[in-house]
């Protein structure tokens, strides 16, 4: 049967669904918004698990195509499922299938909901684009709008000041990214002539256009790691936690934020000839994995410490790439879709207990009021930490030893120190949250006094957190799914059957199914276990640190900080502009109108000072700037020879 | 010399002037309050007409060259005109409903705008291309003046005027000098005396020449506002009428690029374009990064599309390079997406102004989205256009010209378009966002304005057609850049 159709559906029926939801979102019911924006997951979700049953059910693996717009004679934009595409896309519309369901009891109460399932449709559409695509400018397209949804969705509660400021950063450090993903694909096509992954790819295999290869695969992975928050353009994604919860469990963990792994996953041949690329993604991954790990164990706000534990999961995923284990990366991938979204969901159960209070130091003892979420919490965390027969033991496995048998001992022990900072933030993390005594409000703050009304307020949120809320039944079940597969999915996908998933992908390789290594195995769980212990001792209920970090006059350090790379990159192009700007300010005006200058602190207003006096409204003073235009392009001329 | 009149590739142009003085018989002729609708028709007619005699040029004349060589109105002028009569199409659509005043001579004044475009484009002769600077440049300067009771559009007027002379000054030097030094007015005498200027092999040309063209390009720059020469732009810009604004935004940048592309392929021998064009990469580099940064501070939409129409004048030079078919596709394709964005966002102001807001502040816009849900959709999609996100047709032209620009190995454009596009995003984003801002107030209309509604149905018309034109051209770019290519392909 020829299901070549479904592929533009996939797309598209997400896309319609985002269009009439949007447009009926204060006319429909919410639950009738609820049906049309689940439904068309399903039905995405549904033709790729036909396409998957049909490609590989069949016995030679030959990828389903199909046509979807055209450039002209300039390319032609298809669509195709091949085991990597139908890999992630099951991974998207399943995860985006079981969100959907999650989001529906989650934000029903938000006034806007139907705009929230709107964008959340149109989300799916996006990154379906961009892993269904079988060339370079579809990619780019979805690429686009998977950023676009993203700016959308952590604005989404747009009174907040805070969600915008977060929105409009996060969209610019992608935006600058894809610049550099689109001047990759500008130098692919000056180089090869086609958009087309194939085309692209066959000529490389043939040996043509070897020597721009590294520079295509760092300006790909410029992209790549602005779109992964991986390092150095890090700095958005814990301000990306800003949007709902369920949009941090989709998009800023589970899918559009390993899209970067996908790119280099997809662009393989060109990573397999460019060493230097390749090596440089292996490093940015193996740095991210540790920085993100060492993070992680000094955030206070839950969800701040499950995005940087994504950035270091992430970082495995870029490691593995730069290895060359694409398998590994992409199963990591897979298994870390499930057990962050669980996690991520699970959390968003656990600050509805607290009323939407997200600082861990306000919460403990959980574990006695909602089992549930303590159970699903403690499962993924476990998959995270990668203890056996956990899932993320299988795939990070796989990533160790890829570091192992090649020798590479410094991203090794990179990546070895990484998974014991992991344990060390998981139990931390969990301690905090579930175990010990719950938190009550002080009735005093330190530092000034508070008034009646805000202790009382304080006091009724203490009695809030007393009694548990009941958490519905269609949050319980996406996140008990989840939980199960953080478990299973593991094992049950180890080996041979990721392998014979995703090799057609990457005939170039000469891929076989590896056994667990019992040196790297042993050593990553004793590592693990190490950390998990420590971690144990100092947050444990009756722990030293727990003591400490809970105590109100704890100044927190480094960690907190994030090693203040915000507080650099201010430091390093914020404020110097700033200076400059004044600097140039006094230089063009002399007299010094102090009253134009004083007062206008931001970047922004100085520059725009020296501008507007640039730009006066003085004839005489544009014919001067005309004229000294004139004369260094005349003298260019008169000296070129 | 023999009389070489060829009224087949001249249809275009005569069309344009013959409606221009239509309108002014009409005016004559009949009484102001019954032939006001019917001038409007006429001006849009005389495009339209224009364009039928268009069509053939741009499936190919059989002698696209007439008048001893002056004009040459091949497959290149075809689709730059085709731009061209879109953009004063819409133009047009934009200024009904104007107050009451010297209608018949501004309609005109208009179609003579657009005549002097098109002539740019098919211009064969230095002379000619100076003939259309000042045809449209003068029918501007008197368009920009064309606000009775606004001194700041006079202002306005007087300054372009003033500076524009000195540009036109140092472009008719330019041409004299390369006279000097090839003996003939011709393009393609030009192109030919280029390639015979050679010593040991390699090219070499004169200071007279080198000095020549350097001219001529600043004299073009100016009227493409690329930095240092934009310095007019944002208070011209901000003065002029919005249907003058926005006409040319589009038209004075696309015809004075189609002059620069035409005169540079001559001029500079293919191998030593991208050391001798040098200069022009820098100026590109220098408009994007100020036209995108200095939109940070606007408080004025006018003055913000000055500088998005310095920024994006850069990138129409990333053609530049590597003037080949897909440098020069890439540049028209690009400009219609500008185009389209362009006059899109101006009738947004134009729909503003047509209730009475000066919808020239960015404040003004707040609660946009709200009040008019598809306005403030369409605005949102026409910024995308260009900031060239999709589904906008700015994002295929920025890659289109992004990999004229490889091609061309203009390294330093390629720069400017990474880190300018990346600042911009900010800057229409939060326009977006303003738009999209709650608010429980209107903005308040000025003293004495009235609601005028042909002004907000034609506005809301060229939204539509805007918003359709910029959709079509980012989600299925085929048919459009495939009549680009083609029709280019031929040269």
């Amino acid at each position: 049967m020829d299901l070549a159709w479904m592929l533009p559906a996939i797309v598209v029926v997400p896309l319609l669904s985002a269009a009439i939801v949007g447009y009926f979102r204060n006319t429909w019911s919410k639950t009738t918004v609820s049906w049309v924006a689940c439904g068309s997951v399903a039905a995405a979700f549904a033709m790729v698990v036909a396409l998957a049953v049909q490609y590989w059910g069949a016995a030679a693996a030959e990828p389903i195509r199909s046509g979807l717009t055209s450039w002209g004679s300039l390319a032609s934009l298809g669509l195709v499922a091949d085991g990597l595409s139908l890999w992630w896309a099951l991974v998207v519309t399943g995860a985006g299938l079981l969100i959907h369901i999650y989001s529906t009891a989650y934000m029903r109460e938000d006034e806007s909901y139907g705009r929230f399932m709107a964008k959340l449709n149109f989300f799916i559409f996006a990154m379906s684009l961009l892993v269904l695509s079988d060339n370079f400018i579809g990619l780019a397209i979805g690429w686009g709008c998977v950023g676009l949804a993203s700016y959308m969705l952590i604005g989404f509660y747009f009174t907040k000041p805070a969600a915008q400021n977060a929105a409009i950063k996060a969209f610019v450090m992608n935006i600058a990214g894809e610049a550099g993903l689109f001047a990759g694909i500008a130098f692919i096509y000056a180089n090869f002539g086609s958009f087309k992954f194939d085309e692209v790819f066959g000529a490389i295999a043939q040996g043509q256009g070897v020597a721009a290869l590294n520079l295509i695969g760092i300006l790909l992975l410029i992209g790549a790691v602005a779109k992964s928050a991986q390092l150095p353009l890090h700095t958005w994604l814990p301000y990306a936690m800003e949007g709902p919860t369920p949009v941090s469990a989709l998009i800023h963990a589970a899918t559009m934020v390993t899209a970067g792994v996908y790119l280099v996953s997809r662009a393989y041949p060109i990573y397999e000839v460019a060493s230097g690329a390749a090596m440089t993604v292996a490093w940015v991954g193996g740095l991210g994995a540790l920085f993100g790990a060492l993070v992680a164990a000094g955030q206070f706000d839950i969800k701040r410490v499950l995005a940087f534990s994504t950035l270091s999961q992430i970082g495995y995923m870029f490691l593995a790439n730069g290895l060359g284990a694409y398998v590994a990366a992409d199963f990591h991938f897979f298994t870390h879709a499930f057990f962050k979204a669980c996690l991520f969901l699970a959390a968003g159960i656990v600050v509805h207990h607290y009323n939407g209070d997200q600082d861990i130091r306000h919460m403990g003892g959980l574990w006695y009021r909602d089992k549930f979420a303590g159970l699903t919490f403690g499962a993924a965390a476990l998959a995270l930490i990668g203890l056996p027969p956990f899932a993320g033991f299988f795939s990070k496995d796989e990533i160790l030893l890829a570091a192992f048998s090649q020798g590479q001992w410094a991203l090794f022990t990179i990546a070895v120190l990484a998974a014991g900072m992991t344990a060390f933030y998981n139990v931390r993390l969990f301690s905090l949250v579930f175990l010990g005594d719950a938190y009550v409000a002080p009735v005093r703050q330190v530092g000034k006094k508070r008034s009646r009304k805000q202790a009382e307020a304080a006091g009724a949120d203490a009695q809030a957190h007393a009694h548990a809320h009941e958490t519905p039944a269609a949050m319980k079940w996406p996140v008990a799914i989840l939980a199960v597969l953080s478990v299973v999915s593991g094992w049950l996908f180890f080996g041979h059957v990721q392998l014979t998933a995703l090799a057609p992908s990457f005939p170039t390789l000469d891929l076989h199914a590896e056994a667990i290594n019992p040196v790297v195995a042993g050593l990553s769980v004793a590592v693990a276990l190490v950390g998990g212990l420590i971690s144990w001792y100092l947050y444990r209920p009756e722990g030293a640190r727990r003591a400490v970090e809970l105590n109100p006059l704890h100044k927190p350090g480094i960690l907190y900080n994030m090693f203040y790379v915000d507080t650099l990159y201010d430091f390093l192009f914020v404020r110097p502009a700033k200076e400059t700007a004044q600097f140039i300010g006094q230089l063009f005006d002399p007299r010094g109108i102090d009253g134009v200058v004083n007062g206008l602190g931001a970047l922004a207003r100085e520059l725009g000072g020296v501008l507007r006096r640039w730009q006066n409204g003085l004839v005489r003073s544009y014919a001067l700037t005309v004229f000294a235009g004139v004369v260094l392009v005349v003298a260019y001329y008169v000296f070129y020879v | 010399m023999p009389v070489d009149l060829n009224f087949t590739i001249a249809a275009p142009l005569l069309a344009l002037a013959a409606g221009a003085l239509l309108i002014l018989l009409l005016d004559l002729l009949f009484k102001y309050e019954t032939i006001q609708g019917p001038m409007y028709v006429a001006a849009i007619g005389a495009v339209l007409v224009a364009g039928w005699y268009l069509v053939p040029l741009w499936q190919g004349a059989a002698d696209p060259s007439g008048f001893a060589g002056m004009l040459v109105m091949d497959r290149f002028a075809a689709v730059y005109g085709g731009v061209l009569l879109i953009a004063a199409l819409l133009a047009i659509l934009l200024s009904i409903g104007r107050a009451r005043e010297d209608q018949s001579g501004y309609l005109a004044l208009l179609l003579w705008a657009a005549m002097g475009m098109v002539l740019l484009g098919g211009a064969g002769n230095l002379m000619v291309i100076f003939l259309g600077i000042e045809l449209l440049s003068l029918a501007l300067y008197v368009m920009i003046a064309f606000a009775p009771r606004r001194m700041a559009a006079r202002e306005a007027a007087f300054k372009y005027f003033i500076l524009g002379s000195v540009a036109a000054a140092f472009l008719i030097f330019g041409f004299a000098l390369i006279y000097g030094a090839t003996g003939t007015m011709s393009i393609a005498g030009i192109a030919e005396a280029a390639r015979s200027f050679t010593s040991e092999g390699a090219w070499a040309v004169g200071l007279y020449y080198k000095v020549g063209v350097g001219l001529a390009i600043v004299g073009l720059a100016f009227k493409m506002a690329l930095v240092p020469f934009h310095i007019w732009a944002p208070d011209v810009y901000q003065g002029a009428p919005t249907p003058v604004t926005a006409y040319m935004s589009i038209g004075t940048k696309a015809a004075a690029f189609a002059a620069m592309a035409r005169l540079l392929v001559a001029a500079v021998p293919e191998a030593y374009q991208p050391s001798f064009l040098l200069p022009l990469s820098i100026l590109a580099f220098a408009s994007m990064m100020l036209g995108a940064s200095a939109g940070i501070w606007q408080s004025d939409l006018k003055r913000l599309m000055a500088y998005s129409g310095i920024a994006n004048a850069g990138y129409l030079i990333m053609a530049i390079p590597g003037l080949g078919l897909d440098g020069l596709s890439a540049a028209a394709y690009y400009l219609g997406a500008y185009g389209f964005a362009t006059m899109g966002i101006f009738a947004v102001v134009r729909i503003l102004e047509a209730d009475g807001v000066d919808g020239s502040q960015i404040a003004n816009l707040k609660g946009l989205f709200y009040r008019q849900p598809w306005v403030g959709v369409c605005l949102a999609l026409l910024f995308f256009g260009l900031a060239g996100i999709p589904p906008a047709g700015g994002f295929v032209g920025k890659f289109l010209l992004a990999i004229a620009a490889v091609r061309g190995q203009a390294w330093i454009v390629l720069a400017g378009l990474i880190l300018s596009t990346g600042i911009s995003a900010y800057v229409y984003l939060k326009v977006i966002g303003t738009a999209f801002t709650r608010t429980k107030e209107a903005p308040q209309p000025e003293e004495g304005a009235e609601p005028h509604a042909p002004t907000r149905t034609a506005a809301q018309v060229v939204l539509v057609i805007a918003a359709v034109g910029t959709l079509v051209m980012g989600v299925l770019p085929g048919p459009v850049s495939e009549l680009v290519r083609v029709a280019l392909a031929g040269m």
